[in-house]
């Protein structure tokens, strides 16, 4: 590619952004998604029922707790894990071992109709311990007070299985200990290799999934952008004076990196809109964990250090490169507005081959996540954009399989712009019938013989 | 200064739209591109500029091959267009930006030419009544005619040397086309190099030395434009008389090309023809009002050249 080929590649970024951005259409999706973006958190807090679980509970109305124990190892019925006098909330709250048949405590409490009495009730369910608390439905006690009683109760539930087991705080965290199946196999050059076939957990397949979805998204957003501007070009006829200052080359480039920083940047709001919101629910209901930061499992990103963003975000922004690159040159085969949709259909079909690829790899992650088809998509420069970021987020995809998906999209990216080159300057002055593929191939290979430039 | 087009070819799979084109304009002037519809002038001159590639030939300035997108040239396109939804003032400034003109400087340019082509009140709008600026207008809120002006205007921001007007006055009222004309003269009388189509002969007429007649991508006719009128000798005898010369005419085995109230026009092989003609009409005592013996003009020869060749 000459050097003056992308003369005046800024100048028409910097005009199409500054364009794209005074629009109205992306003014307002951008209202509205930063208003969905930012109401998403409160509404969900409030849906799920104010700050349930984690609100801070500063003081309690709990003046009476019946235990109804059915633990068998505690033998005082449940005496043992009722000494709240150290808690700065429920240490006035006055605990009544009760020998009552469960049912009829609660008939009993719910007769008296005391609005302040609930009742402790600590069983072994099927998942192990469970602390029930009961309140009256017109009481004065409130959920979040139940949950920081049934938190402080199974705290004091721990120190009691800790004190009778007799062991020190080291050793019973080694009993703490999870168990993972490492099957490893020695090399001929007598490294060790991880032979192990596991598949993601619900969390890993939530992150890889959201991720595959937004660059998704990212990607037909910027890509039909682009190939509106490029008709918009033609259809109003100014592309012919622009070809005298800048090449074809240019004004592809330039309009898909714009519309690229448009598309990426509202995401990037977007994002910090959620983040911010997310906060500010915290800070409103007064909760440490809201129940959007819950739905995210502990840990899952922690394999999110710079390089492997910095590779995520190369791996994106190629990969959308090559789709707007696409989706232009099928804006380049019409001349007018309406026909754009029909001549979209090259990209759509490719793109959504490469979605639902990646679709299929993600899903099929979750039994193995390093079968031959995961592999293939995490390379193969269709699906790479939308698995390899996520995949390598959750440590699934080794570093090198990213350089290597990075290396041919880098490649891909070069000729589709160099056959994007060829056959776009023949494309963007035919003002007439609409350009079939075959037309495109064709000038590509007129290209190819060469001509007298 | 100079420039040169040599044997330009282009051809769409089968069909070749410009054979050979070849002209050479020795120093600033105007030069024509003429043709009827589909001749392959558009294609020439978007060879020319690059935006197509030519399957042979060259373009040379100064004796080297044009750069397009090094050199600043102004181009009014055939297809004219301007972006319908964004502000003039934003577009103009683009296209300024893009010949490499600063902002501060193409901001005084497009106040000059807003100016010159009265287009204040669209491109620098007065303020409202609460006295608050108001934004630049839409593309699409100007009629035809002055979008034609902004056309030109973006073509000329940039004090281009080298100038391509394609149809530059083609949809305009009579009041914009003088205004058009005026113009082109001061970018001619600016030393530029102009490469002009049109298929208004008398604009053609009034402002190029020298022309390419184009059919079906041939060239049919090229040449200084004096140089081919007499080449073609004075043909042309417009005569009006007091009395009839019906059979006089027919007497002197003239061909009559046309015949109104106010004239006949006939076809004459040359002034010694013309004269007997004169005499036979004075010695049969006929009052001649007018006799004129003028060259053949750019339309009757354009006609000729194109007709011809579509003939064939």
């Amino acid at each position: 590619m000459k050097s003056n080929e992308l003369r005046g590649t800024g100048d028409v970024f910097r005009f199409t952004l500054i364009q794209t951005l005074k629009s109205k259409a992306y003014i307002v999706s951008l209202v509205l998604l930063l208003a969905i973006s930012l109401l998403t958190a409160p509404i969900m807090q409030i849906i799920r029922g104010g700050a349930a679980g984690n609100k801070k509970i500063e003081n309690s109305k709990i003046e009476k707790a019946y235990v109804c124990n059915e633990l068998p190892f505690l033998p005082e019925g449940g005496k043992e894990i009722t000494d709240l006098s150290g808690d700065e909330v429920f240490s006035k709250v006055a605990f009544e071992v009760s020998t009552e048949d469960f049912d009829k405590l609660c008939e009993r409490v719910e007769k008296d109709g005391d609005s302040k009495t609930v009742i402790v009730h600590p069983y072994l369910g099927t998942q192990g311990v469970t602390v029930e608390i009961l309140r009256l439905g017109s009481g004065e006690v409130d959920g979040d007070e139940c949950s920081a009683l049934a938190d402080v109760l199974c705290k004091n539930l721990d120190q009691y299985k800790r004190s009778i087991s007799g062991l020190t705080e080291d050793q019973l965290k080694v009993l703490d200990y999870n168990y993972e199946v490492a099957v490893n196999y020695i090399t001929p050059e007598g490294d060790l290799t991880d032979d192990a076939d596991k598949g993601i957990n619900g969390g890993q397949f939530g992150v890889a999934y959201v991720l595959l979805f937004v660059v998704s998204m990212v990607c037909i957003m910027a890509s039909t952008q682009v190939a509106t501007a490029v008709v918009t070009d033609k259809s109003s006829r100014v592309v012919e004076l622009l070809l005298t200052s800048v090449r074809p080359m240019a004004l592809l480039l330039g309009k898909i990196l714009a519309m690229l920083m448009a598309t990426i940047g509202q995401m990037v709001l977007l994002v910090i809109a959620i983040v911010a919101s997310n906060k500010l629910t915290g800070v409103i209901f007064k909760t440490e964990t809201t129940y959007m930061t819950s739905m995210i499992p502990k840990g899952i990103l922690s394999n999110m250090t710079i390089p492997n963003a910095l590779v995520s975000l190369a791996l994106i922004a190629l990969g959308l490169i090559f789709y707007a690159t696409l989706a232009g040159l099928c804006g380049a085969m019409v001349s007018k507005m309406e026909e754009l949709q029909d001549s979209l259909k090259y990209f759509t079909v490719v793109a959504l081959v490469g979605m639902y690829a990646a679709i299929a790899a993600v899903i099929s992650m979750q039994q193995s996540a390093t079968n031959m088809f995961v592999r293939f998509c995490e390379l193969f420069p269709l699906t790479s954009p939308m698995t390899t970021p996520g995949a390598r987020i959750i440590d699934v995809a080794p570093m090198s399989y990213a350089l290597i998906a990075i290396a041919i999209l880098v490649v891909l990216d070069f000729l589709t712009l160099r056959f994007a080159a060829g056959v776009y300057e023949g494309l963007i002055t035919n003002m007439g019938n609409r350009i079939t593929a075959k037309d495109v191939i064709a000038m590509a290979r007129n290209k190819k013989k060469g001509g007298a430039d | 200064m100079s420039f040169e087009v040599r044997n330009l070819v282009k051809s769409y799979g089968d069909k070749t739209v410009v054979h050979g084109l070849s002209f050479k304009m020795d120093g600033p002037g105007v030069y024509a591109l003429l043709g009827t519809n589909g001749a392959g002038k558009t294609t020439s001159i978007r060879m020319i500029l690059g935006m197509l590639k030519r399957d042979s030939g060259s373009v040379l300035w100064n004796g080297a091959e044009m750069q397009p997108e090094k050199m600043n040239i102004g181009y009014l396109a055939e297809e004219r267009g301007l972006y319908p939804k964004y502000t003039l003032l934003d577009q103009l400034l683009y296209f300024a930006k893009l010949k490499g003109v600063s902002k501060s400087k193409a901001m005084e340019k497009i106040r000059y030419w807003s100016s010159r082509l009265q287009l204040d009140e669209y491109i620098f709008p007065p303020k409202n009544a609460k006295g608050r600026p108001v934004k630049s207008m839409r593309a699409e809120q100007l009629s035809k005619g002055n979008q034609q002006k902004v056309q030109l205007m973006a073509a000329l921001l940039s004090d281009p040397e080298f100038v391509v007007l394609d149809e530059p006055m083609s949809g305009l009222d009579p009041v914009n086309t003088d205004l058009f004309k005026e113009v082109i003269r001061d970018e001619i009388a600016k030393d530029k190099y102009v490469i002009m189509s049109s298929h208004q002969m008398p604009t053609i007429e009034e402002f190029c030395s020298d022309i390419t007649i184009m059919n079906r991508g041939h060239v049919v006719l090229q040449g200084n434009l004096n140089e081919i009128k007499k080449s073609y000798g004075r043909v042309n005898l417009f005569v009006k008389c007091e009395q009839p010369i019906d059979s006089l005419i027919a007497q002197a085995g003239l061909k009559v090309i046309e015949e109104t109230p106010a004239e006949t026009q006939l076809r004459v092989t040359g002034e010694e023809q013309a004269m007997e003609f004169l005499h036979l009409l004075l010695a049969n005592k006929i009052t001649v009002i007018r006799f004129d013996l003028r060259e053949p003009s750019l339309h009757e020869i354009f006609v000729e050249k194109v007709g011809a060749g579509n003939e064939e």
